[in-house]
C-alpha cells in the first residue's frame, strides 16, 4: 500500500475505479431485492416469510409448486435472457464499432422469427385445441412441435450472422456495411415472414405472432440451464478478451499496433454474441430493446472499459428484464402480458431519452 | 541494427504501393519518412509492424523475420501512433493503461502502473488522467498517442504524420517530448512527417519515397534543395535560420 501511495495519479485512478465497482455491487444488490419481490408478487399470495422456507424445502406443496415450477423458472429466465441479451449488445456494439449494433438490428431476431413462421406455418408446428402453450387469451393456440420450431428459429438467427460474416470476412466489408447488411438482411427476413403467413390459416398467423412476442414465462428449468450455461460461458469468454475489446474500443489501427488478431476476435467473438442472442431468441422469442439499451446505460455509469462495462451491462440487462416482466404481472396479471411488448414500450422512450441527453457515445 | 527493412513490396488490389523498399535503422535514431501526398509513407509505416502484410521482401526486428512473430511480440518491440486519432471515449489514464496490453496476461499490475502514471508524467498529461480521450484537444490527444505506444516500452517508435492538425506550438511540444522521449528511453523512431522544417530540425535520418520506391535514404546532410525538388516537383531553397535549416518553397506558378 506505501508503495501505491508513492503513485498519486494511480492512487486517483483506483478511487475513481472503486467508485465503479460500488455501481456494480449496487446492481447485484438490486437485482436481489427485484428477485425477492418478483417471487412474492403474483395473483398467489406468498409471504416472505414462505418465500424463505419454500426456498429450504419446508413450504406447504402449492407454495412450493408456485414458487420452484412458475415464478423461479420465469425469474431466471428474465435474468439469464436479460443478461445474454446485454451482453450480445455490448458485444455487438464494440466489435462493429457502431452504437446501433444488437440482435434485431443485425437481422438475427428477424432470422428467428422467420425460422419460428417457417416451422409453424410450413412444417404445421402450431395448431389449434389440444394442450394449452399459453394461458389465458392464448389459450387454445399451441405449439404442436416447441423443439422444431426453436431449432428452426435458431437456424434462421444463425443463418442472418453467418450471412453478415461471410460478407464481411470475403467481401472484407467494413463495419459500417456490416450493419447495413443487417438491415437488409432484416427487411429479407421479415418479407419472408410476411410471405409465409399470407399462405398461413388464421390459427396459425395466430400462432406465429405469438410466438414473436418475447415472452420469458416459456422455459422450462432444462432450458434455463442450456441458456444460463452458454450466457455463462460466452461471459468468461468476453472477460478474458476484456483489453482486445478495449483496444478495437480506441480503434482498429491502435489495436492491431497492441497486437490484437482483428479478424480472429471480430469473428469468434460475433458467433458467441450470436449463440447467446439466437439461443434466447429462440427459447423466448424476440425481445427488443435488451441488447440495445443496457449497453448504452452501462457506458453512461461506467465508461466504455469493458473490464467493468461487460459484466455490469449484463447486471442491467438482467434487471431491465425481470423490473419489465415483474410490472407487467403487476399490472396485467401473472402469465398475460409478454414482456417483449413491455420492454419495446419501456425501451423506445428510455432509448429516445438517452439519445436526447446528448449521451450518445 | 534494431530494424531492416528489405525488398519490401506492397500493392492495394493489385496496385502497387510500394515497391523495393530497402533501408535499416540503428538504436536511438530519428527517421522521418517524407513524400508527398500518396508515396506510400503511411502504408509502409503499416507493414513495418504487420498491420498491413507485406506481399514481397523482409521486415527484421531485432534479426528476426516479423512474419515469424506474434501480435503481442511485435507489440513488444514496435509501438505504433496511427495517423487518425482523439475520437476514442477512453480515460487518458485508461488509454495509456491499454498500452501495457502486450505485456498484461489477465490484470494490470503494480510495475504496469508505475510506468503508466511515468509517462502521464513525461508527457506531461498529469491533470488529464480521468478526463475521456475525445474532450481533450487536438495536441493533448496526440500526446495520449505517443503516451500509449510508449508504454508499450518498445524499442522503435511508429508514428504516423503525428503533427498534422497540431498548431505549431503544439507541433514544437511533440517533437520536443518525442525527442525527450527517445533520448531517456533508447528508443527509436520512424515518423511520416509533411512539415520538412520540422523534419530537418528533429531528424537524423531521411527515407524519401518517390511513387513507392525509395529516392533518398540518408542524414540531414544529403537532403538538398535539389534532392527536395526532385521529390516534391516543387523548387526549394535551403537557408540556416539561428543554427536551424530551413527550407522555403519557391513559388513555381509565379
Amino acid at each position: 500500500m506505501d508503495q501505491i501511495l508513492s503513485l498519486p495519479l494511480t492512487l486517483s485512478y483506483q478511487a475513481a475505479i472503486r467508485r465503479k465497482i460500488m455501481l456494480f455491487f449496487s446492481a447485484v444488490t438490486l437485482l436481489g431485492i427485484l428477485t425477492i419481490s418478483a417471487i412474492v408478487v403474483g395473483s398467489y399470495g406468498i409471504s416472505l416469510q414462505d418465500v424463505f422456507w419454500t426456498l429450504l424445502g419446508q413450504g406447504e406443496g402449492a407454495m412450493r409448486t408456485v414458487i420452484w415450477n412458475i415464478r423461479l423458472p420465469r425469474i431466471f429466465s428474465a435474468i439469464i435472457a436479460g443478461c445474454g441479451l446485454a451482453l450480445s449488445g455490448t458485444v455487438f456494439q464494440c466489435l462493429l464499432k457502431n452504437p446501433l449494433a444488437s440482435a434485431s438490428t443485425l437481422g438475427i431476431s428477424h432470422g428467428a422469427a422467420f425460422g419460428a413462421a417457417f416451422a409453424i406455418v410450413v412444417l404445421g408446428a402450431g395448431g389449434f385445441q389440444g394442450s394449452a402453450l399459453r394461458t389465458g387469451a392464448a389459450g387454445q393456440l399451441y405449439l404442436q412441435s416447441i423443439y422444431s420450431v426453436m431449432i428452426f428459429a435458431f437456424a434462421g438467427a444463425m443463418m442472418a450472422t453467418l450471412t453478415i460474416l461471410a460478407l464481411a470476412r470475403i467481401k472484407r466489408m467494413s463495419v459500417e456495411s456490416v450493419i447495413l447488411a443487417g438491415v437488409a438482411l432484416s427487411s429479407l427476413f421479415t418479407s419472408g415472414t410476411i410471405l409465409i403467413q399470407y399462405f398461413a390459416t388464421d390459427v396459425e398467423i395466430a400462432t406465429v405472432v405469438f410466438w414473436t412476442f418475447g415472452d420469458v414465462a416459456r422455459s422450462n428449468w432444462r432450458e434455463i440451464g442450456l441458456m444460463g450455461t452458454i450466457t455463462g460461458l460466452a461471459l468468461v469468454y468476453f472477460i478474458l478478451r476484456q483489453w482486445d475489446l478495449n483496444a478495437l474500443t480506441a480503434g482498429e489501427d491502435v489495436a492491431r499496433g497492441l497486437g490484437v488478431e482483428i479478424e480472429k476476435i471480430r469473428v469468434w467473438g460475433m458467433l458467441c454474441a450470436t449463440l447467446v442472442a439466437a439461443l434466447i431468441t429462440c427459447f423466448q422469442g424476440v425481445i427488443a430493446f435488451i441488447g440495445l439499451l443496457a449497453p448504452h446505460i452501462g457506458r453512461r455509469l461506467v465508461g466504455p472499459d469493458h473490464r467493468l462495462l461487460t459484466p455490469l451491462s449484463c447486471l442491467i440487462g438482467a434487471l431491465l428484464l425481470l423490473a419489465a416482466d415483474t410490472s407487467g404481472r403487476i399490472l396485467v396479471g401473472s402469465g398475460a402480458m409478454p414482456v417483449g411488448v413491455i420492454t419495446s414500450f419501456m425501451g423506445a422512450p428510455l432509448f429516445l431519452y438517452l439519445l436526447l441527453r446528448g449521451q450518445w457515445k | 541494427m534494431i530494424l531492416s527493412v528489405s525488398d519490401v513490396h506492397f500493392s492495394y488490389n493489385s496496385r502497387p504501393v510500394l515497391d523495393d523498399v530497402t533501408f535499416h535503422l540503428e538504436k536511438g535514431h530519428i527517421l522521418c519518412i517524407l513524400g508527398v501526398n500518396g508515396a506510400g509513407k503511411s502504408t509502409l509505416l503499416k507493414c513495418l509492424n504487420r498491420i498491413l502484410k507485406i506481399q514481397r521482401g523482409v521486415v527484421f526486428l531485432n534479426g528476426e523475420d516479423i512474419r515469424c512473430l506474434r501480435g503481442d511480440e511485435i507489440a513488444r518491440g514496435i509501438g505504433y501512433v496511427p495517423q487518425r486519432y482523439g475520437d476514442e471515449p477512453l480515460t487518458v489514464y485508461d488509454a495509456v493503461l491499454l498500452g501495457r496490453k502486450p505485456h498484461i496476461r489477465w490484470a494490470a499490475g503494480r510495475r504496469d502502473m508505475e510506468i503508466v502514471e511515468d509517462i502521464l508524467r513525461l508527457m506531461q498529461l498529469e491533470a488529464f488522467a480521468l478526463r475521456p480521450v475525445n474532450q481533450l484537444s487536438g495536441g493533448e490527444a496526440q500526446k495520449v498517442m505517443i503516451a500509449r505506444a510508449l508504454a508499450q516500452e518498445p524499442e522503435i517508435l511508429l508514428l504516423d504524420e503525428p503533427l498534422s492538425n497540431l498548431d505549431l506550438k503544439n507541433q514544437l511540444e511533440v517533437m520536443r517530448l518525442l525527442g525527450q522521449a527517445v533520448r531517456q528511453r533508447g528508443l527509436s523512431a520512424i515518423l511520416s512527417v509533411h512539415d520538412l522544417n520540422l523534419a530537418l530540425r528533429f531528424a537524423d535520418l531521411f527515407l524519401l519515397l518517390k511513387n513507392g520506391r525509395v529516392h533518398t535514404f540518408a542524414g540531414r546532410e544529403a537532403i538538398s534543395p535539389e534532392v527536395i525538388e526532385d521529390v516534391y516537383g516543387v523548387p526549394v531553397i535551403l537557408q540556416e535560420v539561428q543554427g536551424y535549416p530551413v527550407m522555403v518553397a519557391l513559388d513555381q506558378f509565379s
